[in-house]
């Protein structure tokens, strides 16, 4: 019976998963309280670690589940802390005027997710990969991460733009080899750390010398 | 009894259900605000007594205006009333299964918007003029969505026909529904809300012209037109909450023509009517109206959700399965 029902029930929380993956990097693109942004993040990795852990089990692999823990760790309570904690300190809680504003950026990821859906659905593509219809998804993400990376001013912004390009790949990496080696995610996840710590203390150090987070007013010198 | 005579039997009921609930429904949405905030409210039949005393006023009407003016009351309840027809709200044979469906329906709808913007600018009211280009602005944003989240259902369904959407999804109940159905549900939630001008959108109970969307344009009316123009808004608001509730809780709907099914569908359809209502008085309690700049921010998120859904829904049917 309860197999039964799991066996109903994984391809569905696989799919609710993959479209809210999806839907909250769109938030992330609309939203402009950073706080919200940091919120937004996190649950989407939450996403990610239910996909990984759902096709840990069931290709009953060990390794694949130790990811998903060290995922869960990493992404949704450190990275997450982090950034708060440099929101906290820089007092800075809007993106004020980001280059494309987020209702007009949410249109442009709108029609990124179709040419993507529409590209990948192409026979030629579905030959390549398709195990767990997370691919597209996955491609989106990733676009939507450079699209939030390059249309926002303060670095705090960018800085989720670069890891919700990561959560792509790594959900690109679960679709086609189902996931990584654990040595080499551990490399990964270390470099995400390393990078959130260094990252949080260049915005502080930017805002004590230039009174702002605004990587446009960097080009200015300073004297 | 022939088949002919069974359908006009429950049309007229149909009717009768949209006509005499409207009023009662709206009272129940202010009285559970009034509640929810402390308030004592007003006496739940007060929707009839209002109807009563407006029909009781004289008419009085601007010399400015042109037949415009006159004609419009009459337009709006009577394209809103056959909007409610395309809607099933206890049976199956309460529905007309003719014509276009859901695309019928929404420009219905649109038709009835159409002759109330146009009418506030004949009396050459700033405030009516004002409150009209809003509404406007606000029907470009809005029936794009409605059309686009309703064609996702429909693609589900195969079917432009509601009451075929509805027993459709009611089939599939027992399983989990699909994305798709479900992005496009809260989509067409969001956009229902906005459609019965409530709270994120608009405030029916202000009474500040500058901020009036729907109330504005009825300003220059008096007696028993505004009396028509009012009765028309809330079944407006019942046809919608029917529409929305009959999509998300598809049961209860009976396609037999026996008492006892048509006394079981109707005592549903009250009970989902009800429950949807004091859900939107919590929805308008809990949230504060937003600028109006910002309500197409709103509107575009409903927007990109409903084109998700469509991509998921073209998605899963090229692999051959529906919901």
């Amino acid at each position: 019976m309860t197999n039964l029902l799991i066996k109903e029930l994984t391809p569905s929380l696989l799919s609710y998963s993959t479209v809210i993956l999806l839907l909250m990097s769109i938030l992330i693109a609309g939203s402009n309280r950073l706080q919200s942004i940091v919120k937004f993040y996190a649950f989407q990795s939450l996403c990610l670690v239910v996909i990984t852990l759902i096709v840990g089990f069931s290709t009953s692999n060990s390794e694949t589940i130790r990811i998903a823990t060290i995922t869960f760790i990493g992404k949704c309570l450190i990275i997450p802390l982090a950034l708060n904690f440099v929101i906290n300190k820089t007092q800075v809680h809007k993106e004020v005027d980001p280059i494309i504003s987020p209702p007009t950026t949410v249109l442009i990821v709108c029609i990124l997710i179709a040419l993507v859906y529409g590209l990948t659905s192409t026979p030629n593509f579905a030959k390549i990969a398709y195990s767990l219809g997370l691919f597209d998804t996955a491609i989106s993400i990733i676009l939507i991460g450079l699209l939030i990376m390059i249309s926002r001013r303060k670095a705090l912004t960018q800085i989720v733009g670069l890891y919700v390009m990561e959560n792509g790949i790594f959900a690109l990496t679960v679709d086609t080899v189902f996931g990584m080696p654990f040595v080499v995610e551990m490399g990964i996840s270390l470099d995400l750390f390393i990078g959130v710590l260094i990252m949080g203390i260049w915005v502080l150090r930017i805002k004590q010398s230039f009174d702002s987070i605004d990587v446009s007013k960097l080009s200015k010198l300073k004297g | 009894m022939n088949e002919e005579l069974k359908i006009i039997i429950i049309i007229f009921c149909h009717l009768a259900i949209l006509l005499l609930l409207s009023p009662l429904v709206n009272s129940i949405i202010k009285k559970t605000k009034a509640l929810l905030q402390g308030r004592k409210g007003i006496p739940l039949a007060q929707g009839y007594y209002d109807l009563i005393k407006y029909f009781h006023k004289e008419t009085v009407i601007s010399n400015q205006t042109s037949w415009i003016f006159l004609i419009t009351p009459v337009i709006l309840f009577s394209s809103i009333l056959l909007a409610g027809l395309f809607v099933p709200l206890f049976s199956e044979f309460g529905s007309i299964k003719i014509l276009g469906g859901i695309i019928v329906f929404v420009y219905l709808l649109g038709l009835g918007r159409f002759f109330m913007s146009l009418a506030a600018m004949e009396p050459g009211s700033g405030f009516c003029g004002m409150a009209s280009s809003r509404e406007m602005m606000l029907s470009v944003l809005i029936e794009p969505v409605m059309l686009l989240s309703l064609i996702v259902l429909s693609l589900l369904a195969d079917s432009t026909q509601i009451f075929t959407i509805i027993s459709s999804i009611a089939r599939h109940n027992l399983t989990l529904p699909s994305t798709g159905y479900v992005l496009a549900i809260i989509a067409l939630f969001i956009i229902s809300i906005a459609e019965i001008g409530r709270i994120p959108f608009d405030n029916q109970e202000t009474h500040y012209e500058l901020t009036m969307i729907h109330e504005g344009m009825l300003l220059e009316y008096s007696g028993k037109l505004l009396g028509l123009m009012i009765w028309s808004g809330w079944l407006k608001q019942l046809i919608i909450i029917s529409l929305i509730s009959n999509l998300i809780f598809p049961w209860g709907i009976t396609n037999t023509f026996t008492l006892s099914s048509i006394l079981i569908g109707f005592i549903f359809y009250i009970l989902k009517v009800f429950i949807f209502s004091i859900f939107i008085a919590l929805i308008e309690t809990i949230i504060a109206k937003v600028r109006l700049f910002r309500v197409k921010d709103i509107l575009v998120a409903s927007f990109v959700i409903s084109v998700l859904a469509l991509i998921l829904i073209i998605q899963e049917s090229g692999k051959g399965s529906l919901l």
